[in-house]
């Protein structure tokens, strides 16, 4: 058993929070309301209720979604008693940042770029938008937090070859995922959880290039690194995507996997296999509900809030598409409540 | 209607030719209309066909781009799909047909159309993308044979405004016109004789 007691407080606190998470019956009144604006009344006596009384426009519904993920963010980093772990959260939020402007710097992208980057710089990672912005023009990348600065010299050398702003997302993502395993292997049910978010995604992300038609040399860069399954299985794969990948897998993802293919030949979308593949992960961390001692829960509260972020915005976004109720009911990812 | 001619043999000679010329015409710009007529219809037909195949097309790749949009923040999107290699011209040249200059619209694309990476986008944008890309051709393609069917419209209706001026009102006109004058010519030769015969009788 952990005996983690720094965070008895915090746990407690977790679990008060985790009790008004949204459930599914809640959800599926939601994918079955008249409108987004049904929706949002739904939402009212939730823990959104008091942010979406300032909205008022139900197409904005998104920035009161960013700004209950960065206060979860903020929470989960100030109940922590391990920030390499929990800064973890806000450091992929600069990740994403310096894709942005990394791109911005390395593209012809002709719009006006001031403009555009605060449009699109996001709010809570460890360094603020601003400042990360100045730092970055003035080429003072040796200020930048230790876990950032090696990221842009390892893109300068890339692209010294390559000129396409997939690289960044591929170079970004790989340290990200890195720096993830390196903070979450020494937890068991971190681990575990981590192992299967890489191992469904690098799956996913296989099929995915075979169907754009991409080369062996693609794959070796694009797969992430830290998952149980190893690059080997997938480069052998190579030339029958979908039929040898699947006999190669272990059983605890063939099912899973078989069945997001089928789908996908039925019709052409990779949203069922993203459903499952979402669920199974987050599955990972239903343990966490029986730990009384450690950081677990808190990890899984912030996974289990991102979760059902996911869901509000696509029923919200849903809805305003005139999208029908069955569909975002097939679609919805299964709550943590 | 009459043409407002005197009535002399130079001018049947004159307007005989002229007859011939607008009979001639007339059935020039009616091959011409029912050439375009058959064209037009097989546009049309065409048309349709391409239009539906497009629209079929364009409403998948939304359906999976707005299952992306649920997927992912709107911002998120609009700052990924910013950066793409992929670059579209299309140039102009005119084809010639039947008086007409059709324009033929030529595409040319380079570059991939995925720019983005996948461990944080979702799959349904590459399905959106895809069809997008695939669709932009038979969009440009359609464009070009809506506008041909604008350009021969315009064209079939001034032929058969030509076709219809040439057979409800010249050829009539010119017909009638030859008539009276050839009548006229012939009561004149008429008086002509009646004159004489009455002149050789006084004479006599």
């Amino acid at each position: 058993m952990n005996d983690d007691t720094r965070y008895t407080c915090a746990v407690g606190k977790i679990r008060a929070l985790e009790a008004r998470l949204i459930r599914k019956e809640k959800f599926i009144q939601m994918c079955d309301a008249d409108s987004a604006e049904d929706v949002l009344e739904l939402l009212s006596d939730t823990d959104y209720g008091s942010s979406l009384s300032e909205l008022k426009n139900a197409g904005d519904f998104e920035d009161i979604l960013k700004s209950e993920m960065r206060d979860v963010i903020n929470l989960t980093s100030f109940l922590s008693n391990d920030p390499e772990l929990t800064d973890v959260f806000r450091l992929k939020i600069d990740f994403n940042n310096l894709k942005l402007l990394l791109k911005i710097k390395h593209s012809s992208f002709v719009e006006d770029t001031t403009k555009f980057i605060d449009r699109h710089l996001m709010e809570g990672g460890l360094v603020p938008p601003e400042r990360l912005k100045k730092l970055f023009e003035s080429d003072s990348i040796g200020e930048l937090p230790v876990e950032l600065s090696p990221v842009i010299r390892k893109i300068k050398e890339e692209f010294k070859e390559n000129n396409a702003p997939q690289l960044i997302d591929i170079i970004i993502d790989n340290e990200l995922f890195s720096l993830l395993k390196e903070r979450m292997g020494e937890n068991y049910l971190l681990e575990r959880y981590l192992q299967r978010l890489i191992d469904l995604l690098n799956i996913k992300n296989f099929l995915r290039a075979g169907n754009l038609g991409k080369k062996k040399d693609f794959l070796e860069k694009m797969l992430l690194p830290g998952g149980r399954l190893e690059k080997k299985l997938f480069l052998a794969s190579i030339d029958d995507r979908e039929g040898s990948l699947s006999s190669r897998l272990p059983l605890e993802y063939e099912g899973l996997i078989s069945r997001g293919i089928k789908y996908y030949r039925e019709n052409n979308s990779w949203k069922e296999l993203e459903r499952l593949s979402d669920d199974y992960v987050l599955g990972a961390l239903e343990p966490a509900k029986l730990i009384a001692f450690g950081i677990e829960p808190l990890i899984t509260y912030l996974l289990a809030k991102e979760s059902e972020i996911k869901n509000i915005r696509m029923i919200i976004a849903g809805k305003l598409n005139r999208m029908p109720a069955e569909l975002l009911r097939a679609t919805l990812r299964e709550p943590y409540a | 209607m009459r043409l407002n001619v005197s009535p002399n043999r130079m001018e049947v000679l004159r307007l005989r030719k002229r007859l011939l010329l607008a009979r001639r015409g007339h059935k020039l710009l009616r091959d011409k209309q029912e050439e375009l007529m058959r064209r037009f219809l097989e546009l049309v037909v065409e048309n349709k066909n391409l239009r539906d195949d497009v629209e079929e097309r364009l409403r998948k790749g939304y359906q999976n781009l707005l299952f992306a949009r649920a997927m992912m923040f709107a911002d998120t999107i609009e700052s990924l799909l910013s950066f793409t290699t992929r670059k579209a011209d299309v140039t102009v040249s005119l084809t010639p047909l039947m008086n007409l200059r059709l324009p033929q619209l030529h595409l040319s694309q380079e570059g991939e159309v995925s720019c983005y990476g996948f461990a944080e986008t979702s799959g349904e944008l590459d399905a959106a993308i895809s069809v997008f890309s695939e669709t932009l051709p038979l969009m440009v393609k359609l464009s070009q044979i809506e506008r041909w069917i604008e350009l021969m419209a315009q064209e079939i209706e001034t032929t058969r405004r030509r076709v219809n001026a040439l057979e409800y009102i010249l050829i009539p006109s010119l017909d009638e016109t030859i008539r009276y004058i050839t009548m006229k010519l012939s009561e004149r030769e008429r008086g002509d004789i009646t004159r004489l015969m009455k002149v050789k009788e006084i004479v006599r």
